[in-house]
């Protein structure tokens, strides 16, 4: 029994001197290394496990950084500022494990540079030590806001940021190696948002931010930009045209809004030529040359009043990509100092379906969209509408196209200027005033076209669409009966128009529409329970 | 076994009907004991044919011997309510082989269509062999084993059979019998081949139609009607989903493919999303039911979308002022389109007004069943595929579905206290049915229950309104399937496909009274010859079966007793829009006319004359025999389809009418007596169906000539009862005879006044006073013992119930409270006059 005991004891003894899930209550809040009674905010990270305030509306100075142990939990509830005063961070360096950070809000950590220099032949991407975190395992914020911290986050593993805000921070954004996960959470003039590699946004806003507000940079795994809103920053959204090396990666940006952004919404990043800018050696340049393209699903995103160099709102570079789609994309009102008012496409392929693009601007070629790069780059638009564009080139100038079922009208300069072989089918040409085509010949079209104002499409019948104010030919149109239904059921219309309405007659419609949107209009005007007759429900 | 070469049947739903003949022009030629003497040579000669013809509808009729080496498809019909529960799996099996792997020759057909862009088949036809493969494939028991089958083709189409290049021919071939012009194919599917067959197959489907109606005008485009109908083959796939959700195969391959569903959502599952429009604006409408395909994230991006993206072209509502406005002034031009033209007008100066005051068409019932119950289940499906994958954009699919599923609660709540709209509507009945047993098949607890309910009370109106599967009931919608022209397949009692009542088809699964398809075979099996009892259901159409085999509904027990052992007689009326009513005994069942009711649907007063409910026959179905109408005792009414007037001249074995009819199945057994006031006819079942062990029967029927009244000149109305004869014999029966002497004297007594009134005295002592009301011609049975018995129908609700002086086995109160007792005891207690809270017990 006595040896039981001893045993017992001598177990004890071999414990930590402070399981992780003890909860540590600091009582001492006007520094980290206060003195008095309780454990100061040093203590209690030393410590680890979860951490808690009875600071009532407090400032905690921190004074030096902090290592925690693994899995230690840092809940301000609420009611308290941890301020570094300017202090170089890491505020707290964690090993292993995870490190989660509640109701907290964090500020003026700077950074440090890094360590040492790279060595010859290797490349720096300017990494920082994150000035708030610098875990080596995974790391959970919520409901934190962090403010005046210089590059706060530096994540080797995974990375959770929900219900919180980043907020006038420079340097680079929360960064974390593994997958990041960042939801309705806010990033608002900071000098950059987040780089994640694999993972999801989902329901954030990015705003104001004076360089890069969201960057994907050589995706591992999927990543998906959702419902999130992109507002007033430079760039709104770098993506890295290759994947890491374990195969291509899909990058979704689904619902997004891009406005008023200054630098352009979505531009693409390629490590190759960034290498090459930076003259780092063949060898090297080599390796990257190997890696896989990613691959861009764009849909139901809004890309409105942006302003870039080029592509306002799309500006890429698919050569080395898996190519980009977009559907349902809304581009109203960018501008393009350069050339492709809305986008801007060197070489692979992009596809645009169940598009608006109006109102967009440009000083160079393609005041909608410009893409070029040899054969190689191809644009393929079905179902889309192409009105109103103002610049003094084509609307669409691109070395090569396919469109069907699109409508081009009312843009400033012409229609459609292609360089390469194209094809044009069941599509309306009408309007535009410095004419409707160049480049195409005869050949290029297909099904039914319909050209109005201009007769520059060969061999495309000319007539009146007659598009009312939503460009929807009006009843007794020719074009509600010209379209070739083989081409509408068939990819890429696949029997809808661009508001999903179905094509599924025996006949078809040219352009964008298949008919009046009138029962989404309806749903508009109502608002309220359907009408008419009562059910029968007696 | 004993082989029987002159006693064996081969009854088969591909059979030449039996005219219903009418005894006024034939009958005199039947009766060995008739008074009247045939002295025309040339009607000698007639007669002897017609006796001929007469020999031959019997030989058909009843189910005569033939040699047919076709191997049996059905279970042998149960004998009692208990058997008929034990052995819904043999039968449900069954089912399931044959369209699992017995239709390989149609599916290769159907298939190789598709690929040549045919898509007209890829509908039920094609969903109900891929059902059953996924019944085949997610029951696992047999999932070790190749399903087997035998594909059977005229020789003709040898070559599509051998055509290895069609799609997904992977069925192995087991062995051919070539016999004359007609191949059989043994053929095994093993579970790799099932699996590809039905993951091939859907994602080779295309939506080529709308959800909901076909031919729903509109102006938009002034361009037609709309191609509608994708709903029913939208609710065949969301079975398929279900079915397979979750389904992982032993090889630990899921059944569906992520690719295959993939497909489902991006190219055929169109319900989804908020709930459908009850009626279409001529204006706006155009059919259009809120079709939706695409990812369930697309589902998810897609609301406002489309608002945002017209608002950010123009000013919508300016838009739609302008287009209304031109829409007017064209539609003066357009032919066609005049009749939108008093709207716009009406409209005054707001044109968008037409949304309001433009005329409504009204959606029907069977398609919002289909289309809504779809909805619900694919919004089901959509969300936990979302939330699976933390899609945290699912709230308004969410929201939307919440409407959807209140809608189906108080339909369903609304049909269990007025039945349907489309009350035994041909064919729709099958897509209302049909979806209800989605719900209960796959919806939540409540819709369950709700869909529980509604199952019960169908299938409780026909198990004691039909006769061994059979039944000729009223219906609303569609007129043209009334079934009872000669020449029409339609005539046939059993009868499942075409224009077809699908309790039929549901009652030959759930209970399978099919003793009267029964038939014996010599089948050659391994060149040896076999006697094989069997029952043949016409493979062609079998698909229809599939999904009451492949549902969890059974009946209750209650339900059973009535539709199998009918062990005690039963009276039942039912009021809804229009009215039924049926007495029930072992040896017959009487299934009264009803009455006419106007079309289920209207748009400004106008309507579809076939969309009408039809006042039928009142016929008289013996227990023992009758494959098509004809083969039935009926009044046929002045007139045929929407101008046949309400019968309900009906009191236990007692029935009256118009246009009286006696089948040729039985000619053989009548006496005739003729009189100058009429003609009196009296059958003993036993006689003609000396074989048939019964239950036998007697009935007497008065033939009277009409002198305008309470008929037309040159047609007749009659009297008929019909009683029980268990101990009926074939020779020498006395009380046969004591039968025809008091039938013929109470029915000679039975005399109409100049008011139409008259009075029987029917065997049991009960004194009927019926009536021919003079102006609406509506034959009733106004009392009974001098106390008032008048059925006037529920006025709209299901006023479920006996008359005033019996019980019956379903009551209700017409607010969705309702009870099913069946004679036994059994009975289900219903609870559904509160729309979220559908109760039901046991």
């Amino acid at each position: 029994m006595k040896s039981c005991a001893l045993m017992l004891m001598w177990l004890i003894c071999l414990l930590p001197a402070k399981a992780a899930w003890a909860v540590t209550t600091v009582r001492l809040c006007d520094s980290d290394t206060q003195a008095g009674a309780g454990p100061n905010l040093q203590q209690a990270l030393a410590g680890g496990g979860t951490i808690v305030f009875a600071c009532p509306r407090a400032s905690v100075r921190v004074t030096s950084p902090h290592r925690v142990p693994p899995d230690t939990v840092l809940d301000g509830g609420d009611a308290v500022t941890l301020d570094g005063h300017g202090l170089p961070g890491p505020f707290i360096t964690s090993s292993s494990g995870r490190v989660f950070v509640r109701r907290i809000t964090i500020r003026n950590f700077t950074g440090r540079p890094p360590s040492r220099p790279p060595a010859p032949g290797y490349l720096s991407l300017g990494r920082l030590w994150g000035s708030v975190l610098e875990v080596r395992g995974d790391a959970e914020l919520d409901h934190v806001t962090i403010e005046s911290c210089i590059s706060p986050l530096n994540v080797s593993g995974d990375l959770v940021i929900s219900d919180s805000m980043f907020r006038a921070n420079s340097g680079a954004g929360p960064d974390a190696w593994g997958t990041t996960i960042i939801k309705r959470s806010t990033f608002l003039a900071n000098e950059s948002g987040p780089t994640l590699r694999s993972g999801r946004v989902d329901d954030s806003a990015f705003i104001e931010n004076t360089g890069i507000a969201l960057s994907v940079s050589e995706p591992s795994g999927p990543v998906g930009i959702l419902h999130s809103s992109f507002q007033r920053n430079a760039l709104a959204l770098q993506l890295s045209e290759q994947s890491a090396f374990g195969g291509v990666a899909t990058v979704s940006v689904r619902s997004n809004r891009f406005e008023d952004n200054t630098r352009g919404a979505i531009a693409s990043f390629d490590i190759v030529e960034f290498a090459r800018e930076r003259g780092m050696p063949p060898s090297m340049i080599a390796n990257l040359e190997r890696l896989p393209g990613a691959r861009y699903e764009l849909a139901y995103d809004r890309f409105l009043r942006n302003k870039g160099a080029r592509g306002a709102a799309i500006d890429v570079d698919l050569r080395r990509s898996g190519g980009m789609t977009v559907v349902g994309g809304l581009f109203i009102g960018n501008v393009a100092a350069g050339e492709g008012g809305a986008i801007a496409v060197r070489g692979g392929t992009l596809r645009v379906s169940h598009s608006l693009l109006r109102s967009n601007q440009s000083v160079g070629p393609g005041s909608a969209i410009r893409a070029v790069a040899g054969a190689a780059a191809r644009l393929e638009l079905s179902n889309s509408l192409v009105i109103e564009n103002v610049g003094p080139g084509a609307a669409i100038d691109a070395d090569a196209a396919a469109l069907a079922n699109v409508t081009i009208a009312r843009n400033e300069g012409k229609g459609l200027a292609v360089r390469s072989p194209s094809s044009v089918a069941n599509s309306i040409l009408s309007d535009n005033k410095s004419g409707n085509c160049s480049g195409l010949s005869a050949q290029a079209f297909h099904g039914g076209n319909l050209q109005f104002g201009s007769t520059d499409c060969p061999g495309v019948a000319v007539g009146d669409p007659f598009l009312d104010a939503l460009y929807v030919p009006e009843l007794g149109s020719p074009a509600l009966e010209l379209g070739d239904a083989a081409i509408c059921r068939s990819d890429p219309v696949r029997g809808t128009d661009i508001l999903f309405q179905e094509r599924l007659g025996s006949a078809c419609a040219l352009g964008a529409y298949e008919r009046a949107p009138l029962r989404i209009v309806e749903q508009m005007r109502n608002d309220r329970p359907a009408r008419g007759p009562a059910e029968n429900n007696r | 076994m004993t082989k029987k070469r002159i006693t064996s049947f081969r009854v088969s739903l591909n059979r030449t009907s039996v005219a219903p003949r009418d005894v006024r022009d034939n009958g005199s030629c039947h009766s060995t004991q008739q008074t009247n003497v045939v002295t025309n040579p040339h009607k000698r000669l007639h007669c002897r044919l017609w006796s001929l013809f007469v020999c031959a509808a019997i030989w058909l009729a009843v189910g005569q011997a033939v040699a047919d080496d076709r191997p049996a498809l059905f279970p042998k019909a149960p004998r009692n309510a208990l058997n008929a529960s034990a052995t819904f799996k043999d039968r449900a099996d069954a089912i399931v082989t044959v369209n699992a792997c017995g239709r390989e020759l149609e599916y290769l057909n159907i298939r190789a269509a598709m690929a040549g862009g045919d898509l007209a088949l890829q509908g039920e036809r094609l969903t109900s062999i891929l059902i059953a493969k996924t019944e085949w494939l997610r029951s696992g028991r047999r999932f070790s084993d190749p399903c087997e089958s035998t594909v059977q083709f005229p020789k003709a189409e040898e070559a599509s059979w051998s055509q290895t290049a069609s799609p997904t021919h992977c069925a192995v071939e087991k062995g051919r019998v070539v016999e004359g012009d007609n191949v059989t194919v043994s053929v095994s599917v093993d579970s790799v081949c099932m699996r590809r067959q039905v993951n091939d197959a859907i994602r080779a489907m295309m939506k080529d139609s709308r959800l909901g109606s076909s031919k729903v005008p509109c102006i938009e485009t002034f361009r037609g009607s709309s191609n509608g109908e994708w709903d029913t083959n939208d609710r065949e796939l969301v079975r398929i989903l279900y079915m397979a959700r979750n389904v992982v195969l032993s090889n630990r391959q899921p059944l569906l493919e992520p690719e295959t569903i993939d497909a489902m959502y991006t190219n055929l599952l169109a319900a989804r999303g908020p709930l459908g429009p009850a009626s279409y604006n001529v204006v706006a409408g155009c059919g259009d039911a809120g079709d939706e395909l695409g990812t369930p994230e697309d589902t998810a991006d897609r609301h406002d979308w489309g608002n945002e993206l017209l608002s950010g072209i123009s000013d919508v509502f300016k838009w739609l002022f302008e287009f209304l406005v031109k829409s007017a002034a064209r539609s003066l031009q357009v032919a066609g389109a005049t009749v939108i033209w008093p709207f716009m007008v009406a409209s005054g100066n707001d044109p968008t007004a037409l949304f309001v005051d433009a005329p409504e068409i009204p959606e029907t019932e069977n398609h919002r069943l289909q289309i809504e119950s779809s909805r619900y289940l694919t919004n089901v499906d959509l969300i936990e595929r979302l939330d699976k994958e933390g899609y945290a954009h699912a709230d308004e699919i969410r929201d939307e579905n919440k409407e959807v599923r209140e809608w189906l609660l108080r339909r369903l709540q609304n049909i269990t206290a007025h039945d349907f709209i489309e009350y035994n509507a041909k064919p729709y009945t099958r897509y209302s049915l049909e979806s209800i047993a989605n719900l209960y098949d796959f919806g939540d607890d409540q819709l369950k229950t709700a869909a529980h309910i509604v199952l019960d009370l169908s299938s409780a109106k026909f198990a004691v309104g039909s006769n061994r599967g059979r039944r000729v009931v009223p219906y609303r919608r569609l007129v043209e399937h009334e079934g009872i022209t000669p020449d029409k397949d339609e005539t046939h009692l059993y009868n499942y496909q075409s224009g077809a009542d699908h309790e039929v088809a549901r009652a030959i699964v759930l209970n399978g009274q099919t003793q009267l398809l029964e038939v014996t075979r010599e089948v050659v099996v391994n060149g040896q010859k076999q006697q094989v009892q069997r029952g043949e259901l016409r493979r062609q159409e079998i698909g229809v079966l599939v999904n009451t085999a492949v549902s969890s509904y059974r009946l209750p027990q209650a339900v059973v007793d009535m539709a199998v052992d009918r062990v005690q007689p039963l009276s039942q009326r039912v009021g809804h829009d229009g009215v039924e009513q049926f007495e029930q005994s072992p040896a017959f069942t009487i299934s009264a006319g009803g009455m006419h009711t106007p079309a289920a649907y209207s748009t400004l007063g106008f309507s579809n004359s076939n969309d009408e409910g039809l006042a039928m026959p009142t016929v008289i179905i013996p227990t023992i025999a009758g494959l098509d109408v004809g083969n039935l005792f009926g009044f046929y009414g002045e007139s045929d389809g929407r101008d046949r007037r309400t019968n309900l001249c009906l009191w236990k074995g007692f029935a009256c009418g118009v246009r009286p009819k006696l089948p040729d199945l039985f000619a053989g057994c009548q006496t005739v007596t003729s009189t100058s006031t009429g003609t009196t006819v009296f059958f003993n079942s036993k006689k003609c169906l000396p074989a048939v062990p019964g239950p036998h029967f007697y009935l007497a029927a008065r033939l009277i000539d009409c002198n305008g009244f309470p008929c037309p000149n040159g047609m007749q109305w009659g009297l008929m009862e019909i009683v029980e004869a268990p101990d009926a014999k074939e020779q020498d029966d006395p009380a046969f005879d004591l039968f025809r002497t008091q039938r013929g004297l109470a029915l000679a007594a039975s005399q109409v006044d100049i008011t139409g009134s008259g009075v029987y005295v029917a065997a049991n002592g009960d004194r009927i006073g019926y009536r021919f009301e003079p102006l609406t011609r509506a034959a009733k049975v106004i009392t009974v013992n001098d106390i008032s018995v008048e059925f006037t129908g529920g006025g709209g609700n299901f006023s479920a119930g006996g008359d005033p002086l019996r019980s019956s086995p379903i009551s209700s109160d017409g607010k969705g409270r309702a009870t099913i007792v069946s004679p036994t005891g059994a009975r289900v207690d219903i609870d559904f006059s509160s729309w979220p809270n559908p109760k039901r017990s046991p």
